[in-house]
């Protein structure tokens, strides 16, 4: 096990050194540079000149990388070229919003896809079953965008029960956080609930055709007693696998929703990042984003053997 | 709703400045006191030190006015009104001016405001690696003279019509020069002025939240210092749509820019104000002049023949929308109907003969993609279809339109422009001057040349409005530049809220502003 973890980790590194790298060719290689995005559309040369000269732009690339990673490595990853805020600073703002909207949509998604997906493959061919597919196909084919304005439309302004936009810290009241958090994570979460019912469905459905099932219902255990000791640990490990790799999407579903309900979160920093050419932004958030992904996949890989030893013994051998 | 009048009056080159009092319509009576406004702009907050932020008509703007204070300011009838100085005098001369400063004022750092703190901030001025977003904006500007303690002698390197409006502009914002050198480059992050409000917080691209300054010098109209209000939170809302939900369930109490689709919604709602803010957006065309085709007067006038600008601004934008021919707001004392051109598709294809291309034109049409730039483009790719030019919209993002329109890089590109301005004659000279730094479309006018030169020197108001219509004339003649149609800004309020100023940009000015129950 610990073998396997360091070389996972070992891993990591490397795919966040890459990672790095390609950041900034790509946000180098796109026109447009953090001195003329600050300029905006009265930009002109010999403005776009003196702004780069006083930003450290007017030095070449790789001395611009090189200055930035150097600085990385000792803990210092600079400052916002627009806003001249610390990135670590910036950074500790807005990952708790992510981190809780990511989670939040997770366990919604958790929460209701799996007993959702249980009760369609129960209920195989039968109007449960029906009205699920049905429901799971508008949560896969519904946009981000769409879902969250027509939430807010009605929560938020027709019946005025949930505040429309805007995000209360958890530290400053936890029913204000818990309300405002609600429109946003049943946003993000409707594609990824879909996924996780349709997953949960079709892998239980193959199990409960599998012969250990049939041998349990035969030994006369009761209903309950098959599914959830029996059929779960093995319908898990394909929904374990979805959850782990629509991870990354989530992330790339809350720049959206944060978009949407003005939540100072990862997603919107790094599309302003982005939008500015603020490479010094635009590199820490990828990375800490690229991060969290390979941990939460690192984490379902360790989970797979938890759920399931026979792969924590392959992976031995 | 809210009717702003005539009220822009006669104050020169300055004109182009509002501001404008909009207390009128809330029925007067004994101010009330305390409160928080929760007041909404789409536009997020790119630095907090004046003379480097690039966004002051959006949420700015607001910030910089409620925690910074200038010399002077411009009252409802365009007047200029004593801020920070008390008074003023211009030398004969015309190249200097001398201020009386406002005794015991201090920062909210504790730091007095004086002469030597006035001239700290003006000669920043003179420093483009310092005020590298504003420096551009007071090439008159010469260098400030401390007199006494309290006394400053502004000098100028000639008579400029620029200056005074300047200064009620971001480069005259004053902030605490102890806060300059103590915070090192924090400073774009942490303002420290006189206003009327202190900084509490900034989370960039979220909200900035401000608190009532308990030291402020300004008396209100109940005997007590101002403000009355005793916090301001300004919102970022990136959605025009979810920022109109949040000011109509009582969230917020004050929104910029109220999207055409919401008017009637706010219009008819009894617990809301629309307010027709003294500003507006104008749509314009760069014809690229520096090669041809467009180097052809008579190609130019053909397209401004062919573009029906009323059913445009009625399509588009209904109920926002109209004509306006050239950068100066109908409410402007200088503003001036005269264009040469009318809708004419059968004189646009005769000067089409004319120019040489008689049997079409293909060009490329660059544009940003945003609204209402994706909906305008069409139309105009319409118009000109009909007298034989091809366009070939290209919708750009943002900066790689900047990076090809500052190249000059292009064929016909669309443009966007906040009226009013801060001063009519710096957007000439930057914009259509042949030396000028943003003059895209490279039109070169010695007449334009000379008469903005002229402009900028002089200082009556009569003959300033004189060359300002001989200047549109030569413009609109030549078509140095395409003007399109203009939108109407419309703001919307909670009707609790009483004492909104409007200031240039259509930017607000919350000292007077107060909360009834």
């Amino acid at each position: 096990m610990t073998a396997f973890l360091l070389r996972r980790f070992l891993q990591t590194l490397l795919v966040a050194f890459l990672v790095s790298v390609l950041v900034f060719s790509i946000i180098l290689l796109i026109p447009g540079d953090p001195a003329t995005a600050m300029l905006g559309e009265l930009a002109n040369e010999e403005d776009i000149a003196l702004l780069k000269r006083k930003l450290g732009l007017d030095q070449p690339l790789y001395m611009q990388y090189l200055h930035w990673i150097g600085n990385a490595l000792q803990g210092d990853l600079g400052r916002s070229m627009h806003t001249r805020f610390p990135v670590t600073e910036l950074i500790a703002r807005a990952l708790p919003y992510t981190i809780q909207l990511a989670l939040c949509g997770m366990f919604l998604a958790v929460v209701v896809g799996i007993p959702a997906g249980l009760i369609a493959a129960r209920r195989h061919g039968q109007s449960p079953d029906m009205v699920m597919r049905g429901l799971t196909t508008i949560g896969m084919a519904m946009p981000n965008f769409w879902l969250g304005i027509l939430l807010i439309l009605i929560f938020g302004l027709w019946l005025d029960w949930l505040p429309p936009s805007g995000i209360v810290p958890i530290s400053e009241s936890f029913s204000g956080w818990a309300s405002s958090m609600v429109l946003p994570a049943v946003t993000i979460a409707a594609g990824f609930t879909a996924v996780v019912v349709r997953q949960t469905r079709s892998a239980f459905l193959e199990v409960l055709r599998t012969d250990y099932i049939r041998t349990a219902r035969a030994k006369g255990l009761p209903e309950y007693m098959v599914i959830t000791p029996h059929a779960m640990r093995n319908v898990l490990i394909p929904v374990l696998t979805v959850v782990g790799l629509q991870t990354g999407r989530l992330l790339g579903g809350a720049v959206v929703t944060e978009t949407i309900f003005s939540i100072p979160g990862m997603g919107s920093l790094i599309v302003e990042g982005v939008n500015g050419r603020d490479f010094v932004v635009v590199q820490a958030g990828i990375m800490v984003a690229a991060l969290g992904v390979l941990g939460i996949n690192l984490l379902v890989d360790v989970l797979y053997g938890v759920i399931d030893p026979r792969i924590r013994l392959a992976g031995r051998t | 709703m809210v009717q702003i009048g005539a009220a822009l009056r006669r104050s020169g080159v300055a004109s182009a400045m509002a501001a404008l009092l909009l207390a009128a319509p809330m029925t007067a009576g004994a101010v009330e006191r305390g409160g928080k406004l929760v007041a909404t702009s789409q536009v997020k907050v790119t630095s907090m030190d004046p003379v480097n932020g690039n966004a002051y008509g959006g949420t700015e703007g607001v910030v910089y006015l409620a925690v910074y204070e200038r010399l002077i300011r411009q009252n409802e009838a365009g007047e200029f009104v004593p801020e920070l100085a008390e008074s003023w005098e211009l030398a004969p001369d015309g190249k200097s001016i001398t201020f009386k400063l406002r005794e015991g004022v201090t920062f909210h750092d504790g730091t007095p405001f004086n002469a030597e703190a006035a001239k700290f901030n003006l000669d920043r001025l003179l420093d483009p690696e310092d005020a590298t977003q504003a420096y551009r904006l007071y090439p008159d500007y010469a260098g400030t003279d401390v007199i006494d303690d309290y006394t400053i002698r502004v000098n100028l390197k000639n008579p400029s019509s620029i200056m005074m409006p300047g200064l009620t502009y971001k480069g005259g914002l004053m902030m605490s020069p102890t806060a300059y050198q103590e915070l090192g480059e924090d400073i774009t992050r942490h303002p420290v002025g006189t206003g009327p409000f202190v900084f509490e917080d900034w989370v960039p691209g979220d909200h900035v939240s401000l608190k009532k300054n308990p030291d402020y010098w300004q008396m209100g109209e109940d005997g007590e210092p101002l403000p009355y209000l005793d916090e301001i939170v300004v919102r970022v809302i990136a959605k025009d749509s979810v920022a109109v939900v949040e000011l109509q369930t009582g969230r917020s109490q004050l929104t910029k820019r109220i999207p055409a689709e919401s008017l009637e919604d706010i219009r008819a709602d009894p617990e809301l104000e629309l307010i027709e803010a003294p500003s507006a957006t104008m749509y314009r065309l760069y014809l690229n002049m520096r090669q041809p085709p467009f180097d052809n007067l008579k190609l130019r006038q053909a397209i401004n023949y062919a573009l029906d600008r009323q059913a445009m601004a009625e399509a588009i934008l209904p109920g926002v929308g109209y004509v306006q021919p050239f950068i100066l707001l109908p409410s402007e004392p200088s503003y001036w109907d005269y264009t040469p051109y009318s809708y004419d598709p059968e004189k646009a294809q005769q000067l089409m003969n004319e120019a040489g291309h008689g049997d079409g034109l293909d060009v490329e049409f660059m544009m940003i993609n945003r609204e209402p730039d994706i909906q305008i483009a069409p139309a105009v790719q319409a118009f000109l279809q009909q007298i034989g030019i091809n366009t070939e919209i290209v919708s750009l993002e943002r900066l790689i339109y900047v990076d090809r329109a500052t190249s000059g890089n292009f064929e016909i590109a669309m443009a966007q422009t906040n009226l009013p301005l801060p001063t009519a004659v710096t957007w000439l000279q930057q914009q259509l001057a042949s030396d000028g730094p943003v003059n895209r479309a490279a039109w070169n006018n010695a007449d334009f040349d000379a008469a903005v030169a002229k402009l900028a020197a002089e200082m009556d108001p009569e003959a300033q409005e004189q060359l300002l219509h001989e200047i549109q004339q030569i413009v609109l003649d030549d078509a140095g530049q395409t003007f399109l149609f203009a939108a109407q800004s419309y703001d919307g309020a909670s009707a609790r809220l009483h004492g909104l100023e409007y200031q240039h940009e259509g930017v607000w000015r919350l000292t007077d502003a107060w909360l009834a129950d």
